[in-house]
């Protein structure tokens, strides 16, 4: 009982990595049916240049104050540094696409995703400290550990609950608040949103709808960003091919949730969070990603929409 | 050897030690703050606590610190010549590269039957590994290993292991090189070397160390060996596409090998999945191969893997194929002799399931269990996976003193280790050779 | 207000508009009327910026609008509520009407002019809080007039706001139209329904193919033979 509570504990702290990649995929997909391939990437590349900070701060060997100033200057920076390439990948690469058949921001996505995964492994062979320098740049680079692992619950009880844990799960959930308050709330957001539904609709109402466009790659990049903070501080590992696993099981995830939909992001990302962790615990570690993508065929099967989609996009 | 090193596991455990003291109140606030149910007040940092040694590899061989005479030797030499310290790999290159250039030295000619016959009758005395000779399967005789341990970011040795006589490793009788081959072959002009192993991607670490082991023993010769003048070609297995050793690739440079008839030692492969590839294709050409990394049982030795193997590699059913490595067999039975005498009782044993990491748990297993160890749980690893918290955690619940991991740092070697301690599962863990690279001391953060 | 003189549009290499010219004047209501395909949704889509003019010239109150966006011309006050209601399915009611007023920074008239349609239309304040694409289809077509209305809008482009709706909604629509107008609102009315729509309007032009067929009084036309017959069923 406690192992199950144990698992699920993990599996929504990972969950939330994947929910906060997935929204990047999800927003993008609402509004141009575009599966960005290369957000997964954006994230690994976050994830360097994070890495890059943390060691350009000194963080692994501060004082706690100073961690945590770093650490938010490091998410700052990570963020705007995401969203930044994001909309400009989307200026330059997918906007002079716009009216091209589907398949080209596709094929030109898939593109983007192998330049960022390059540069990631140009970016791991830098000689650098915290890169490892001088090791192979395609070699796992270990992500300082800057948040206790420490059981809070006490060194010998039998359920875990960490810092770390705590502050994965903690600022996720802010910054979904957050981007949920943004979509509901705000104009921009709201301009997104209805953008989304009817682009069409949506310019006949005066909105923008390019400055909306890269709105929204500029917030799925911040996300991204965020996520990349987040997820270094909390597998502490990073490599340049992270961004095709996460990004799989993010998109995977949107997919789940219902694509375009943004509560089924964050959904997805829990429930996908969620099946591996207790795949591995019921069933096996080598079948982890058969069961999360069998899984993923089978609600496909009976429910298309995914699990919080409703949305075959109106047309007429 | 356990308990007497905490206080040198990390270069910086100095400015570590004053993080540690302030984080948990970090943390203490951030509960606090996140969850407002009264769980922080715990002191106890448990990050990588440093109970002593927890990380324990074994090598097939000595690690180049530890390496004696000839061995120390070129150890001086190569960081003379490339100013680094050798991977543990650099030796088999170099020794590697030997064998051949010794067995060219006895023969005289350039010929591709008598240069077999005089690699398979390789004696070393006192070299650079010590003595040893081929068996009749074309394996080492060599069976010291060694255990290691990491401390202040580096591997320590600890222990030699194994050192007992190999199988099939008495004497052999030595023929007649005049005898064998064309008579008229060349004994003079170029001899051609090659190697082929993966430099692009993520094995390119140790192949360029391997590399380097191999330019120094040609280098050594002047490049002259008799009457031959030396060239020697570097060839890479690997595919960017694939960012590692390339099926395609490697079939592509044995076929290359074996049309050349000025290519006489095929020095390779790294990665015994591709010795299985060029293995038959060179066999055929009867071009000598000698593999300064192939671990894989079945690539040598009856019995131990696939029951078609070795002949399978061996259409013509002569030995061509010669490794200077000790094999997985090997390894995996001194891992598990290593552990029962650290005294351990429980052991979960992961593999990566690659032919590799599989191939040396299921001898580990075997051993293990031989010597009355408790094998807790076996399974196979997601090598892609981003972390194992999840199944830290279970194997948590089967409380081992030990977890085995037959992969490579490639297969998340150094994950498994970072999540070991992120769930608080206080067992050590053993994992063997693919893992003795600075890369997975990076990797695992230790 | 409005003046479009040759105007020629299409779709990739097809051209649809094949040299189109039409006026609106300030106050009143012209209805453009033709057969399906005649082009009409398409020269309501080059008003408002939704395609590009590839000839001839678009002036709105005396501005050349041609290659001006859509997001523009709203501000400007051209309004445009397309043909098929296209309203936002997963927004709440009160939510599309709001979205009607993007461009708009002046909270207090928002407030009166979300007064206003609720008043024309009270179905749509009992509703405010249900997702638009719940809506049935007569209070979705009025959701799409309350939401242009929001706008604020000098001229009024609508398209088929009669389309599969019962008469009864029909005439209410027709009645909203009729009250616009009467507030001030230049209306340029395209319609399946002629004579209704004639009735209505002060002028009409008759469409075909891409082209102007005539263009008089709406009186006139309903008496026009060849439109009898063709458009009135007669
Ligand atoms: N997006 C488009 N791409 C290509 N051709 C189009 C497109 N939209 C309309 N057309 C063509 O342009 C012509 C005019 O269409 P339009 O929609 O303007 O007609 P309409 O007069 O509004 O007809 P209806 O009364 O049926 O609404 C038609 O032949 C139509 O097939
Ligand atoms: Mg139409």
């Amino acid at each position: 009982m406690l192992t199950l509570a144990q698992q699920l504990w993990i599996g929504l702290t990972n969950g939330m990595v994947f929910a906060l990649i997935a929204l990047g995929y999800t927003m993008v997909y609402g509004i141009l049916e575009l599966i960005n391939f290369a957000h997964g990437d954006l994230f690994m590349l976050a994830s360097f240049l994070a890495l890059t900070l943390v060691g350009l701060l000194g963080l692994a060997t501060a004082s706690g104050p100073v961690v945590v100033v770093g650490l938010l200057g490091v998410v700052l920076a990570c963020a705007i540094f995401a969203a930044l390439i994001n909309r400009t990948v989307d200026r330059v690469v997918y906007r002079p696409l716009r009216n091209a058949p589907k398949l080209a921001p596709l094929v030109s996505a898939i593109g983007v995703s192998f330049v960022f995964q390059n540069l990631g492994l140009f970016w791991g062979g830098l000689p650098l400290d915290v890169m490892g320098g001088g090791l192979a740049a395609a070699a796992p680079k270990s992500f300082p550990d800057l948040i206790p692992s420490t059981n809070l619950l006490g060194d010998g009880a039998a359920f875990r609950i960490t810092a770390k844990d705590l502050v994965v799960i903690g600022s996720s959930l802010c910054v979904m608040v957050a981007l949920w308050l943004f979509v509901t709330r705000s104009r921009l957001g709201k301009a997104m949103r209805a953008t989304a539904q009817n682009p069409l609709a949506a310019r006949l109402m005066g909105i923008d709808v390019d400055r909306v466009i890269s709105a929204t790659f500029l917030i799925g990049g911040a996300l991204a960003g965020f996520a990349a903070v987040i997820y270094g501080l909390y597998v502490n590992t990073i490599k340049f091919q992270d961004g095709y696993q996460n990004g799989l099981y993010a998109f995977t995830a949107a997919v789940l949730g219902g694509i375009g939909n943004i509560p089924g992001a964050v959904v997805g990302g829990l429930v996908i969070g969620i099946v591996r962790a207790l795949s591995d615990q019921y069933i096996g570690a080598q079948w982890q990603q058969a069961v999360v993508f069998g899984m993923l065929i089978a609600l496909l099967v009976f429910r298309p929409q995914g699990l919080l989609g409703a949305n075959v996009r109106e047309k007429v | 050897m356990r308990a007497s090193h905490q206080e040198c596991r990390f270069p910086d455990e100095k400015g570590r030690a004053v993080q540690r003291k302030r984080l948990p109140r970090i943390a203490a606030a951030l509960a606090a703050l996140l969850l407002t149910a009264a769980c922080g007040g715990d002191k106890q940092p448990t990050v990588a606590a440093p109970k002593g040694d927890r990380v324990f590899i074994t090598f097939g061989g000595l690690p180049p610190e530890e390496l004696k005479g000839k061995g120390a030797d070129f150890v001086a030499a190569y960081k003379a010549k490339f100013g680094s310290t050798p991977e543990g790999y650099a030796i088999y290159g170099y020794v590697a590269a030997q064998v051949a250039i010794d067995a060219l030295r006895r023969t005289g000619r350039a010929d591709r039957e008598a240069l077999r016959v005089a690699v398979s009758e390789t004696e070393q005395i006192d070299g650079p590994l010590g003595s040893w000779r081929f068996t009749t399967d074309g394996d080492t005789t060599l069976t010291t290993m060694s255990g290691n341990t990491v401390r202040d970011g580096k591997f320590a040795f600890v222990t030699v292991l194994g050192g007992g006589a190999a199988a099939g490793s008495g004497a052999r009788a030595k023929t007649d090189l005049a005898t064998i081959g064309d008579p008229a072959a060349p004994k003079t002009g170029p001899v051609k070397f090659v190697s082929s192993l993966p430099l692009t991607g993520s094995a390119s670490a140790q192949s360029g160390t391997i590399v380097n082991g191999i330019r120094l023993a040609l280098e050594e010769t002047g490049g002259k060996i008799g009457d031959f003048s030396v060239a020697y070609e570097s060839w890479d297995d690997a595919s960017a596409k694939k960012g590692d050793w390339d099926p395609e690739v490697e079939a592509q440079n044995a076929d290359r090998a074996a049309k050349d008839p000025s290519i006489h030692f095929y020095l390779g492969t790294y990665n015994s999945g591709a010795a299985k590839i060029a293995m038959p294709i060179l066999n055929q050409a009867n071009l000598v191969m000698i593999s300064p990394a192939n671990t894989y049982t079945g690539l040598t030795k009856p019995g131990l893997g696939e029951p078609n193997e070795p002949a399978v590699y061996r259409p013509t059913g002569k030995v061509n194929y010669h490794r200077v490595v000790p094999a997985d067999d090997i390894q995996g039975k001194v891992g598990a002799e290593w552990m029962k005498a650290m005294g351990a009782k429980r052991v979960y044993v992961l593999d990566d399931r690659g032919l590799y990491g599989k191939g040396i748990a299921d001898v580990f297993v075997a051993t293990a269990e031989e010597l009355g160890l408790t094998v807790v749980g076996r399974e196979g690893t997601d090598p892609k996976a981003q972390e194992y918290r999840s199944l830290m955690t279970k194997i948590k619940t089967a409380n081992p003193d030990f977890v085995y991991f037959g992969g490579t740092t490639q297969t998340n070697a150094g994950q498994i280790s970072k999540d070991m301690v992120a769930v608080g599962l206080d067992a050590k863990l053993m994992l063997p050779d693919g893992c003795f690279e600075q890369a997975f001391i990076s990797a695992a953060g230790l | 207000m409005l003046r479009v003189e040759q105007a020629r549009a299409g779709y990739g290499a097809v051209e649809v508009l094949r040299g189109i010219s039409l006026t609106v004047d300030e106050g009143e209501i012209v209805t453009l009327i033709g057969a399906n395909g005649a082009g009409k949704t398409t020269t309501l889509h080059t008003l408002s910026g939704l395609v590009q003019l590839t000839g001839g010239r678009i002036t709105f109150l005396g501005e050349n609008i041609a290659g001006v966006p859509a997001h523009e011309l709203v501000r400007r006050g051209l309004v445009h509520a397309p043909e098929g209601r296209k309203i936002f399915s997963r927004l709440t009611v009160l939510e599309n009407l709001e979205m009607g007023a993007y461009t708009r920074r002046d909270p207090d008239g928002i407030a009166r002019d979300l007064a206003r349609v609720f008043e024309l239309f009270p179905i749509l304040a009992e509703r405010r809080r249900q997702a638009g694409g719940t809506l049935s289809g007569g209070e979705q077509q009025m959701l799409a007039v309350g939401r242009a209305m929001m706008a604020r809008p000098r001229l009024l482009l609508l398209d088929e706001p009669s389309l599969g709706l019962a008469p009864l909604i029909v005439a209410r629509i027709f009645e909203v139209i009729r009250e616009l107008s009467k507030s001030g609102v230049t209306i340029l009315l395209v319609e399946q329904n002629a004579r209704m729509a004639l009735r209505l309007a002060h002028r009409g032009y008759v469409m075909e193919t891409g082209a102007i067929l005539l263009a008089d009084a709406a009186s006139a036309l309903l008496e026009n033979e060849t439109v009898r017959a063709a458009y009135l069923g007669e």
